[in-house]
């Protein structure tokens, strides 16, 4: 049987700024994929915010992940490992989908459409793959994490979207309902994360999300509370904007705590153990055996 | 860029010195490195520890006293700054001197009879590999009282330290570990405390299959690497180390176990001892008696035609009996042989027993005797450089607060007849003494081994007849009066009842002289008001000495109450030659010896003096300067005389030397020393080479041939000597009416009798008005290797790394007791004595015996720079400095009961 | 040619010898360690048991610190030797998160042991294209190269061997070419069956411990 030598420790080189790059980025993303999934690539109002915020919440996130670089200045170096590295495809995908939006921004164009949303797909997935990389965490090097990112990706960007609608046109008719779906998903993607197979270090780090303060800021506040907004919404138009608004800002903070919850109280280093190391010693001589 | 690469030694702990380079880059320092040149010769292949890696720090630390200072604040308290004016050379020397001129003025004693001036040199084995020549100022000057303590006594072996000499030459005690196959240590802390050799070779034994059984109340670093821990109650190793030798004797046939020619030909065992306690003497030659079983009838010990003596038995003979003071018993009554007076006396020792003393199970107390046994290779031989010597691979070693204080007699006593009921004692596998203090001469262990009284060796002890006894005590620990074990070598006044002058500064016993200060105190590379027990009361002390000179590397607890800072240069600054190889402790067994030097590697950053050159200052500006060379000349402090009939090195004592020219003397009278008058080389070839080697025979490990040699037998088991000495210092102290020591007399056994020995301390809490209840948990230290003796405390790097090793920087608790404490782990605690407390952090372990806490080496700081942010508890702080709980040999231990709740 | 360790726990003391000359060697700022020694218990009192554990870069065979560098900065050597070049790394902390042993460190900025600038010695031996990068055990791969361009054969002679396996005061570390099955460190494999840390994770490390 392995023996424990080093207990699980907190990793502390990723800290907010690389929350805030794994929310945001998320986000932003995932409001494009929402918007053009609900407009079918169609350039409406809820497309054309979403052409602004997607990639304005996916730079903000970069910018601040390079904040916490040691050596921000040479952030384009992060492009030159695309052949391995998912950071660098995160990168490649991330900064493409930015380009692709300017485009399409300043000269619309379905294509552009058709080819950021792929992209911005692949950027989300790379985010969760980065960290299922880290073989040094354990809460992170699950396969499940790309996943659990999208899922997360959508909701936040469906929360991003509610919460700027009021604000856009009303064309965003099935946006209550999409939101619902995703804040659906996402509950039972955080849940079969959090019941997901691994050793004892793993079961206790991820058991984590079952605090009260979990329970509360992520399954209540992001996604049960928000799920009744929408659901009041729909039986009373008249507050259908207002618990839109709410119930986005319910996802977003569910889903920041998750991600916070997951890099930093979650962002455990794996326990260092040795195999075939006996305990002799006292148990024999003491007891007189 | 230039790369030089000069060698040096290290001596930051007793278990070195040890050799190593210092890499300077254009001219700075910026590396230390195992001399490689000696890997062939050094017994760690030239490695050297962690403290050595701090020397570049130590060398460059901005913290460092930069330049001499004076006190301008007349008041001395830890609430009053000194108001430091920096000064110049001129200016402190001409401060000092004009204080030591006043002494000779005056007379050197006082009205007292004790010194005028003292001087306490920090951690007694290290001082002098830094001291240069001052041990020779200190010659040229006259009576200086050296016995004012920093922590002597409880922070050493100190019975170990004099009955081991007593006994066996044995300054302190080793295992011959390369040639051991099994160690029963009562937390002997090696891995620690026993230096770069220390721990190359207890790492080669266990990879070579030496069993390490670790008796302690703590899983230390040694307990790490044992094959088994047997957590024991502190205190109580005595109970045990008595009950194995119930085992060994009363369980099984020792007739057949145990070494009988060893017993009955190099021991005491079948001297007869009268009625009253004493040798049964034939009445013409005043030899103690033997039984001679072939002949039926007593003899003397020596006589040639005894082969057969008896071991057992009680036999009618008729003899005299040496008490105290001449005091003679005519004898025509049965005798029995000391043996057999030892087993009757282990009768009562049974495992059983020492199970509910020691909270160690009988049946493991009785597997530890078996393998013992099993080990002990009973008859056994070994080659040693073509000459055949028993073998006897078993060793009992004893860690430092088992060899000191109340108890440590009985546990030295008892180890070392472990060791002599197989003939484990000074063979090879067995245990070995390292080097001589007390004897001379110092440098050859074997030399000093004369044939004595009775058929033991000679005993340098102090006097304690009516005509010889000191009762006038000559300095301020009086360990010529007091204890006759601690002899009077120049290592003496460090060895006696040191913490004496603390204790009778404010109330002086009956009897005794008025207690008074030195005019002038020197310190060097010593902080009492930390090391000492009871710190907080010798912080009171230093506030009342009139004139502290403190050669100083930082600001520091003492120092912070002296009246003059003088920053010496420190280990790469300074230029010194010393003896290195042979053997020493704490494990240092070589197969050459030599000298080494010792040098500034690169120039000194701050306005520091070698030492060397201050005590030649200080000597021409006393008018001194004639007895100071002549002191160098005769060798004192240096090492090795500079002249002899074979060579004359000697200086001209009309003139003052430098500190190279001095050592380039010394230089060249050591290498003519060691080779017959063959080589002689300079310090501008040390300063290339590093050091000088000469072969050293490993038969030289072992006192056994000298014993063999010259006939002579261990004072052991029985110990008649001990009794008389005991007895006559009664004598000479109730004859003054001094009571006050009777407790002390009490230890003077012939047979070391068990008592309760933990109760001494708990009884404290009474003395003080509290309940011994209130305080459940045993405070006690351990050996930091980062820290101890390295005068680094105040270097980040070290700290840097010792965070690494548990126990740096907090308490250590039980982690079942802790949480009935309701203490969680990085708790603030604060630990209750009943005569202080003091605070720390919890760090919660399994390997600490539930009833026992442990704080790390001594810190406690709130001057020193660095080391004053640690937050780290000391037990000095929450110990008691108590006549109570010092022992005859003017020890005590580092325990105390305490309470440790959350702060 | 794979260049590896074979660490003895019998003979490790864990007096830090090795992670005070490593920082020496490689004058690494105040708070930073590439390799120290943990103190580790294991068990419950009575019966309990406690090991020093060198932990260090394990230069793995397959190491996930490498693929995971966006920027190429984390390479292997062809002699197994994993390293940073320096110039290239943008400091951003996806390698040390990937190696499950905890062997890499960033070293945010100059950093001083104390408060009023660099000593001395800190000054000379200063590495600034090291502030704001990862950095780690390198095998002492100046020492190893410059040995072997001299002819030294590292894990035997000591100025061409890591300085933690020279310091070594117990003879704990032990340095040699894995691939070389008559090397010192192939042997003690062999002889007293080594095991290597978190075999789980694959990383095949070229680190070995003997712990019997």
């Amino acid at each position: 049987m392995d023996t424990e030598l080093l207990s699980p420790m907190k990793q502390t080189l990723w800290g907010r700024l690389a929350v805030v790059n794994f929310f945001l980025g998320g986000a932003g993303a995932g409001a494009y994929l929402v918007a053009v999934s609900l407009a079918g690539f169609s350039p409406t109002p809820l497309v054309r915010l979403a052409l602004i915020l997607g990639p304005l919440l996916v730079l903000a996130g970069f910018l601040s992940v390079a904040v916490e670089a040691g050596r921000p200045l040479r952030g384009p170096k992060v492009l030159r490992r695309v052949e391995t590295s998912w950071m660098s495809r995160e990168s490649w995908a991330g900064g493409a989908f930015i380009a692709l939006a300017a485009l399409d921004f300043v000269a619309p164009w379905v294509g552009w459409r058709l080819a950021a949303a792929p992209v911005a797909l692949l950027f989300v997935l790379a985010q969760g793959w980065v960290l299922s990389n880290c073989r040094g965490v354990l809460a992170w090097n699950v396969p499940i994490l790309p996943l659990l990112f999208l899922a997360s990706a959508l909701v936040s960007g469906a929360g991003v979207l509610s919460l700027a609608a009021p604000f856009g046109s009303g064309d965003a008719d099935r946006l209550p309902l999409a939101t619902a779906a995703l804040i659906l998903l996402s509950g039972f993607a955080w849940v079969a994360y959090s019941l997901w197979p691994g050793n004892r270090t793993f079961r206790q780090v991820v058991g984590g999300l079952r605090e009260d303060s979990a329970v509360l800021g992520i399954f209540v506040v992001g996604h049960l509370l928000p799920l009744a907004l929408l659901v009041l919404g729909r039986r009373s138009p008249a507050l259908a904007a207002a618990a839109a608004a709410l119930a986005g800002i319910g996802v977003l903070s569910g889903q920041l705590q998750a991600k916070a919850r997951l890099i930093l109280k979650m962002g455990v280093l794996r326990p260092i153990t040795i195999a075939s190391l006996g305990v002799r010693t006292t148990a024999e001589i003491a007891h007189g055996k | 860029m230039t790369v030089e690469r000069i060698p040096v030694y290290c001596y930051q702990c007793v278990a070195g010195p040890d050799l190593l380079k210092v890499v300077v880059r254009d001219g700075v320092a910026v590396g230390v490195e195992p001399n490689s040149d000696f890997a062939e010769i050094h017994p760690a292949c030239g490695k050297v520890c962690v403290r050595a890696y701090g020397l570049i720090q130590k060398l460059y630390n901005p913290n460092r006293i930069k330049t001499p200072m004076r006190r301008t604040n007349p008041k001395k308290a830890r609430t009053e700054d000194p108001g430091w004016v920096e000064i110049s050379w001129d200016e402190a020397l001409d401060l000092l001197t004009e204080r030591l001129k006043g002494i000779r003025a005056k007379g050197l004693l006082d009205e007292s009879g004790y010194p005028r001036l003292a001087a306490t040199f920090g951690s007694g084995g290290i001082a002098p590999a830094y001291l240069g020549t001052f041990a020779a100022f200190l010659a040229a000057w006259g009576p200086v009282d050296q016995g004012i303590g920093s922590g002597q006594g409880v922070k050493c072996y100190h019975s170990e330290h004099l009955y081991g000499e007593f006994w066996h030459r044995a300054f302190t005690v080793a295992a011959d570990v390369p040639r051991c196959d099994y160690v029963l240590s009562f937390g002997y802390n090696g891995d620690a405390s026993g230096g770069v050799t220390g721990v190359f070779r207890h790492a080669e034994a266990r990879v070579r299959g030496l069993t390490w059984v670790q008796v302690e109340p703590h899983l230390s670093i040694t307990g790490a690497g044992a094959a088994r821990w047997v957590p024991i109650r502190p205190k109580t190793d005595a109970a045990v180390l008595f009950a194995l030798l119930h085992v060994i004797l009363h369980e099984t046939d020792w007739r057949r176990t145990c070494d009988i020619p060893f017993l009955e030909s190099m021991t005491n065992s079948p001297y007869l001892v009268g009625p009253h306690g004493y040798y049964l003497r034939d009445p013409e030659s005043g030899k103690p008696l033997v039984w001679d079983l072939d002949r039926d009838r007593p003899v003397p010990f020596d006589d040639p035609r005894l082969a057969h003596p008896a071991l057992e038995g009680k036999f009618l003979a008729a003899g005299v009996e040496v008490g105290a003071d001449g005091e003679r018993w005519s004898v025509a009554d049965s005798a029995r042989p000391a043996f057999s007076l030892l087993l009757h006396h282990l009768l009562p020792y049974t495992p059983e027993w020492a199970e509910g003393v020691a909270d160690v199970p009988a049946p493991t107390i009785r597997r530890m005797a078996r393998e013992y046994l099993e080990h002990a290779n009973v008859g056994g031989t070994t080659d040693v450089e073509g000459t055949t010597l028993p073998h006897r691979p078993v060793a009992v070693l004893l860690g430092k607060t088992v060899t000191n204080g109340w108890g440590g007699y009985e546990c030295c006593w008892a180890r070392t007849v472990m060791a002599a009921l197989v003939g484990a004692l000074e063979v090879p596998g067995g245990i070995l003494g390292t080097t001589v203090r007390l004897n001379r001469p110092a440098v050859n262990r074997l030399d000093s081994v004369k044939p004595g009284p009775d058929g033991f060796m000679a005993q340098p002890l102090n006097p304690t007849s009516r005509e010889k006894w000191q009762g006038q005590p000559h300095i301020r620990n009086a360990y010529r009066t007091l204890v006759p074990l601690a002899a009077d070598s120049p290592w003496s006044a460090a060895l006696g009842p040191a913490h004496l002058p603390w204790l009778f500064m404010d109330s002086p016993p009956e009897h005794w002289p008025a207690p008074t200060l030195p005019d002038v105190w020197i310190i060097y590379r010593t902080n009492p008001a930390i090391s000492n027990w009871e710190t907080g009361r010798i912080e009171a002390g230093l506030e009342r000495f009139p004139f502290i000179a403190a050669f100083a590397y930082t600001q520091d607890e003492t120092n912070w109450y002296a009246d003059l800072l003088l920053p010496e240069a420190t280990d790469l600054e300074s230029l010194q030659l010393y003896r290195i190889g042979g053997t020493k402790y704490i494990e240092q067994y070589w197969d050459h010896t030599g000298f080494a030097l010792r040098q500034p590697v690169t120039a000194p950053p701050f306005d520091t003096r070698d030492i060397t050159d201050i005590a030649t200052e200080l000597a021409s500006r006393c008018g001194l300067l004639k007895e100071y060379i002549g002191a160098i000349n005769r060798g004192a402090g240096v090492g090795v005389p500079l002249r002899t009939e074979q060579y004359d090195f000697a200086l001209d004592p009309a003139s003052a030397p430098s500190a190279e020219v001095v050592w380039d003397r010394v230089c060249r009278a050591a290498t003519r020393s060691l080779t017959g008058g063959l080589a002689e080389r300079g310090v501008e070839w040390f300063k290339t080479h590093g050091a000088y080697f000469v072969p050293f025979s490993e038969k030289r490990y072992y006192l056994h041939t000298a014993m063999k040699a010259q006939g002579l037998r261990y004072e052991l088991p029985y110990q008649e000597r001990i009794k008389r000495m005991g007895a006559e210092l009664a004598n000479r102290l109730h004859e003054r009416a001094i009571t006050w020591w009777d407790v002390q007399l009490q230890e003077y056994q012939p047979l070391p009798a068990w008592k309760d020995f933990p109760d001494i301390w708990a009884k404290v809490a009474v003395k003080h008005g509290r309940r011994p209840e209130e305080f459940p948990l045993w405070l006690l230290t351990s050996r930091s290797m980062q820290y101890s003796w390295g005068a680094n405390v105040s270097l980040p790097i070290l700290a840097d790394v010792a965070r690494h090793v548990t126990g740096h920087f907090g308490l250590m608790l039980n982690r079942g007791t802790a949480k009935r404490l309701g203490i969680q782990d990085g708790d603030l605690v604060e630990i209750e004595s009943a005569t202080g407390r003091t605070r720390g952090h919890a760090i919660l372990r399994e390997g600490v015996r539930p009833d026992v806490a442990v704080a790390l080496q001594q810190f406690g700081h709130w001057a020193t720079p660095v080391a004053r942010d640690f937050d780290m508890p000391s037990l000095n702080q929450v110990s008691a400095m108590d006549l109570d709980l010092t022992d005859a040999t003017g020890s005590s231990a580092d325990v105390v009961k305490v309470a440790v709740r959350r702060a | 040619m794979r260049w590896g360790m074979v660490i003895d726990l019998k003979r490790c003391v864990g007096c830090q010898t090795c992670t005070i000359a490593c920082k020496q060697e490689h004058a690494l700022p105040a708070g930073i360690v590439w390799r120290f020694v943990a103190d580790c218990e294991v068990g419950e009192y009575p019966n309990v048991r406690r090991l020093f554990l060198p932990m260090q870069c394990m230069h793995c065979a397959n190491p996930p610190c490498v693929p995971v560098c966006p920027t190429g900065a984390s390479r292997q050597r062809s002699d197994g030797i994993v390293f940073v070049d320096y110039g290239q790394c943008v400091g951003c902390g996806y390698c040390a998160l990937a190696c499950p042993y905890r062997a890499r460190h960033l070293i945010h900025e100059a950093q001083w042991y104390f408060p009023g600038g660099p000593t001395p010695s800190e000054a000379a031996t200063n590495q600034p294209e090291r502030h704001g990068v990862m950095t780690k055990c390198t095998f002492c791969l100046n020492r190893v190269d410059a040995g072997l361009a001299v002819g030294l054969k590292p894990g035997e002679d000591a100025a061409a061997t890591p300085m933690c396996s020279v310091a070594c005061i117990a003879n704990a570390i032990h340095f040699g070419d894995l691939d070389d099955p008559e090397s010192p460190v192939a042997r003690l494999i062999k002889d007293r069956g080594a095991v290597r840390l978190l075999p789980e994770c694959g990383t095949d490390p070229s680190v070995y411990y003997l712990t019997e």
